[in-house]
């Protein structure tokens, strides 16, 4: 036992430690040598997660319910895991926007709301102050331990917590700047951690390996032992798989959402990248805190220990083996373990209850004199008076509890922020109203499961009356509300709370619009990575700043932060740029934000820098409206962004895959777009290409073809006897250019010559027939009157009339086959494709002179009409294929003879060929196809069905049109015109 | 896999290690299950983490 006067100068003496540790870093940060901007510290600030509930209720929850005190540090451990994702972007969004409390953040979520901030911080409060109770607990119950006595150890307990709320107020409120970093605190958090963990440790390997023999040595007692059910886990045992799943999920929302939590690793984070290192570091310091916890709670019990003393175990047990030393440095890293929790909550809730509760009541009596200090102390008031909130929950309703069941009513009121938070993080629609739906939900629950029955066990609510009516009722029970039962306490308070939770806060999400303030904040928090938009102004002076500072902070703290702006970023006060004074401004933000809350802060800096009530009214409209256009524009931006990437790729994918060459050219002619056909067709690489003029690229194009800025279509031979269909568009952009697309028609051109030479030969065919009459008849007249000359005796040859007769005839028929013969030879040569400047008119007479010879021509009577027609530039093979096709159809259409007419003539700029005759006609319902390849009304075998479809494949070549009328059995006109340019 | 998935992955993966039915699987070896699972992903965590900070520096680099 210990006289109380040297456990209270222990515990005076470690905080004197403790504050010299702490000036020591504030000095080492003063002179920009940093030691707690590292990832280390960071990560065992981060174990202040570990608290007296870990040093003794640990130990006290495993020697009653074995392995599920293992649930609190695995779940973190498990969560850890997801910092990568989910802590980083937290923070990310905190700094942002100036956040520097759980409550801040969630308000600001959902459009900046005061309202919800304060529902939040209120609900943390009354959540959080069992935790703070149970810390109090802890060092009230070790102080009676150690000192042996009981009588003032409530006034012990008092001074203490008054201790260490001045120890909160020194390290967090000596100034108004949350939102700076508190490095001597960190520090100092960081030493509490070392501290307690090197305690664990010693007691841990005292009990395992100097009273037992070993871990191996607890584990087999243990199991031999009455407490042997405690290895073990599920059906049977003190601990159900359903409470050991829902103990993990608390433990998982608390390492987020606890306030100093929430405090130490978002808003103390001085560097993102640290994250990295601390989500394993901060699971291993658990790991290795936990080694021992099951060997001290086994070790205890079976040293003759009762599991309901297990909280003390790691005091009593040395103090019961007589070794001081170690109990003595045990109470010293429990206290370490408490105190480290109780500054750092107390600070974070005071901050939230500052700028969500007293802020918003006060600021704006900053005409008042001395309004910064007055916020400053009102500051302090409240970290103690949260202190003491535990202190009162402490001596009230705690000594009912065990330090576990306390710590979980904790957690699971941290549950309550879980939905709103996560789901806020990556869900636009979630509103305000779900929000506060859902938070009231949860905090109902909580209340009505979990800290009703706290009170009535403490018997400040009695189970009598009106309460017993509804405490015993079906429904309404708190253990079985709904009357669900089966379930242990903390899986029932959570099954409810997240159930009501979730259903209000999406149900009414989606049922409800949010305004725009909320849109606009949503889309900040879920797109957090996305580039902001809103650059800061910094369209007011230095003095103004500095007056708005002095009134919150005072004068001097307000010198300080300009004056150490000026020096850090080597500026003078007369020459600031518009650029530094943005940025001071934005840390004017940054520390108004810490001290006021980043909502006060928005208001105070815009209603003092900028302009009158009025104007900030209609400013605040404006800006409104333009986030609101920005907003939409940046998601028609996005939208139209993704349809531009498609269509990019999908013309992209259509211009690579044509068949056709398709290059682009700007107004000077060089290529800009090269696509893969044109490679192919050309030779020449894209990258070649680009930048050069298609002139030195293709140089058989004339740099004429690009004059005129007309859509159009010219047919080219290249030197190496290629023909191209090359299409230009110009491009309707001011700027110029043009779209070219090249089709290489060498092999469609080669097949247009073979096929109409084939027509020819079929067309040669068909008069064939009609010609061998021609033919045959001088020659059966040649034969008869040869045989008739062989009868006449040579010597009387020169004497006979009928000799000089018959060898005139003889000679008029071979011309007359010779006739034949060349017209065909001539008709039947390949022609080619060049157009020359000929007789239309001479080209029809050859074509008669050979279709004249047709046996079927005989009993046609044929009527020309031939006007003065010009030259014209054609070619004359084609035209002649064309007279040939149409004449020949008409002579087929009139097997038993008719009439043919026809006509030429000029009509204005062109020429009118009419070809009419008397024959059967066309069916009109076949005139739509008579033009189609292939298509014919003549039986099968007497027609190629490619004549007409020939002339007009022919004619359009000449720029002219081909029209059939016809009706059946009253003949067929067929016209042409074509201009006498072409 | 993507980066922020494989963290997502792993989290889903220790949850499920962490409760029924590997806990009733192992219910024998409780302490040992615990402890060396919980190593285990530390180390992963720690690896995965290292390299991806490794791969970032040079990436910065």
């Amino acid at each position: 036992m210990f006289k109380g006067w040297i456990v209270f100068g222990l515990i005076l003496g470690y905080l004197c430690l403790l504050f010299l540790i702490a000036y020591f870093a504030e000095r080492r940060e003063r002179i920009g040598k940093s030691i707690v901007s590292n990832p280390y510290v960071y990560s065992l600030s981060l174990a202040v997660y570990c608290t007296s509930w870990t040093f003794y209720g640990s130990v006290g929850k495993a020697a009653t319910s074995g392995f599920s005190f293992l649930t609190i540090y695995l779940g973190p451990t498990l969560m850890a895991a997801l910092w990568m994702v989910l802590l980083k972007k937290i923070i990310h969004i905190a700094k942002e926007n100036r956040i520097t409390t759980i409550s801040d953040f969630i308000g600001a979520r959902y459009g900046n709301s005061l309202f919800l901030s304060a529902f939040v911080t209120i609900v943390a409060v009354i959540g959080i102050t069992p935790y703070l109770g149970l810390q109090i607990k802890a060092i009230i119950s070790t102080l009676t331990v150690l000192s042996g006595q009981t009588a003032g150890i409530a006034a012990a307990g008092w001074y203490i917590t008054l201790l260490l709320g001045i120890f909160a107020i020194i390290f967090g409120a000596r100034r108004l700047d949350a939102s700076e970093r508190h490095e001597g605190l960190i520090f100092a958090i960081a030493f509490e951690s070392i501290v307690k963990l090197m305690a664990f440790l010693v007691v841990g390997f005292y009990v395992t390996y100097v009273l037992f023999g070993g871990l191996g040595d607890i584990f087999d007692k243990i199991k031999e032992s009455a407490y042997g059910d405690l290895l073990y886990l599920g059906g049977g045992t003190q601990v159900s798989y359903m409470e050991w799943a829902s103990l993990l999920f608390l433990s998982m929302t608390a390492i987020m959402f606890l306030p100093r939590q929430f405090h130490v690793a978002v808003v103390e984070n001085s560097d993102i990248s640290h994250v990295s290192k601390a989500m394993w570091l901060f699971p291993l310091y658990l790991l290795i805190i936990n080694i021992f916890v099951m060997p001290v709670a086994f070790g205890g019990l079976l040293l003759g220990g009762r599991q309901a003393d297990a909280d003390m175990f790691m005091l009593t047990i040395p103090m019961g083996q007589g070794n001081s030393m170690i109990a003595l440095l045990t109470f010293i890293g429990g206290f370490a373990a408490a105190t480290g929790m109780i500054i750092v909550e107390s600070l974070a809730l005071s901050t939230m209850v500052m700028n969500s509760l007293v802020m918003p009541a006060i600021f704006r009596f900053n005409e008042m004199r001395g309004f910064p200090l007055v916020i400053l102390n009102l500051k302090r008031v409240v970290i103690l008076a949260c202190v003491f909130l535990g202190y009162i929950f402490a001596v009230s309703i705690g000594e009912f509890y065990s330090l576990v069941d306390i710590g979980l009513k904790s957690f699971e009121a941290m549950t309550i922020f879980a939905p709103s938070l996560i789901i806020g993080l990556y869900w636009k629609r979630g509103n305000r109203i779900g929000a506060l739906a859902g938070i009231s939900a949860g905090f109902i629950v909580w209340f009505y499961t979990l800290l009703v029955p706290a009170m009535l066990k403490a018997g400040i609510i009695e189970n009598q009356g009106f309460f017993s009516m509804i405490f015993n009722s079906t429904l309404l029970n708190p253990h079985a509300l709904f009357g669900l039962q089966g379930l242990d306490k903390w899986s029932h308070s959570l099954f409810w709370g997240l159930f009501f939770n979730l259903f209000f806060y999406v149900g009414l999400s989606i049922l409800t619009r949010q305004t725009h303030e909320e849109e606009r904040q949503a889309l900040i928090f879920v797109e957090s990575y996305a580039p902001q938009a809103l650059p800061g102004r910094a369209d007011y002076s230095l003095q103004e700043i500095e007056v708005v500072l002095e009134q919150y902070l005072g004068r001097r703290d307000a010198a300080g932060i300009v004056d150490g702006f000026l020096f850090r970023n080597q500026v003078q006060r007369e020459n600031l740029s518009s650029l530094d004074l943005s940025r001071l401004r934005d840390e004017a933000m940054r520390i108004l934000s810490g001290s006021l809350g980043s909502a006060i802060a928005t208001i105070i800096l815009e209603d003092k820098l900028l302009i009158t009530e009025k104007e900030r009214g209609d400013l605040s409209h404006s800006i409104k409206q333009m986030t609101d256009t920005l907003r939409l524009s940046r998601q028609e931006l996005q939208e139209a962004n993704r349809s531009l990437a498609y269509l990019k790729e999908f013309s992209e994918n259509i211009i690579e895959s044509a068949p056709a060459g398709i290059v682009t050219i700007d107004a000077a002619k060089r290529v800009t777009y090269w696509n893969k056909e044109m490679e192919a067709i050309t030779g020449i690489a894209r990258t070649d290409a680009a930048n050069r003029t298609i002139t030195s690229l293709l140089p058989w194009i004339s740099i004429k073809t690009f004059e005129k800025s007309e859509k159009r279509e010219v047919t080219l031979q290249t030197p190496a006897q290629q023909y191209f269909k090359i299409d230009i568009n110009p491009f309707t952009d001011p700027s110029g250019g043009f779209v070219v697309i090249f089709e290489d028609i060498t092999e469609k051109r080669k097949m247009e010559e073979q096929l109409l030479q084939a027509l020819k030969l079929a067309s040669i065919g068909k008069l064939t027939a009609g010609i061998s009459h021609e033919i045959g008849n001088p020659l059966a007249s040649i034969s008869s009157l040869v045989q008739e000359l062989r009868s006449i005796p040579a010597e009387s040859h020169g004497e006979e009339p009928f000799f000089s007769d018959s060898l005139s005839t003889i000679n008029s028929h071979i011309e007359r086959i010779a006739r034949i013969v060349r017209s065909l030879g001539d008709f039947a040569r390949i022609s080619t494709k060049e157009k020359v400047m000929s007789s239309i008119s001479e080209i029809l007479d050859k074509t008669l002179s050979l279709v004249r010879y047709d046996s079927r021509f005989r009993g046609i009577d044929l009527s020309m009409d031939i006007g003065a027609i010009p030259l014209m530039k054609v070619n004359p093979d084609q035209i002649q294929q064309v007279f040939m096709n149409l004449i020949i159809n008409a002579l087929d259409a009139m097997p038993a003879g008719g009439k043919l007419l026809i006509q030429m003539k000029t009509e204005g700029g062109s020429i009118s060929i009419t070809i009419r005759d008397t024959g059967h006609g066309i069916d009109k319902t076949v005139m739509e196809k008579i033009f189609d390849p292939f298509f014919s009304t003549k039986p099968l075998g007497k027609g190629t069905g490619l004549g007409l479809s020939i002339c007009y494949g022919i004619i359009r070549e000449h720029n002219g049109t081909i029209i059939i009328k016809s009706n059946r059995g009253e003949g067929t006109v067929c016209t042409i015109r074509m201009p006498v340019a072409s | 896999m993507k980066y922020k998935e494989f963290w997502v992955f792993l989290f889903v993966l220790g949850t499920l290690l962490f409760n029924w039915p590997f806990l009733d699987i192992f219910s024998l070896v409780l302490p040992y299950y615990f402890f060396g699972v919980w190593s285990l992903f530390i180390l992963v965590v720690c690896i995965v983490a290292t390299l991806k900070e490794t791969k970032g520096r040079d990436t910065d680099v």
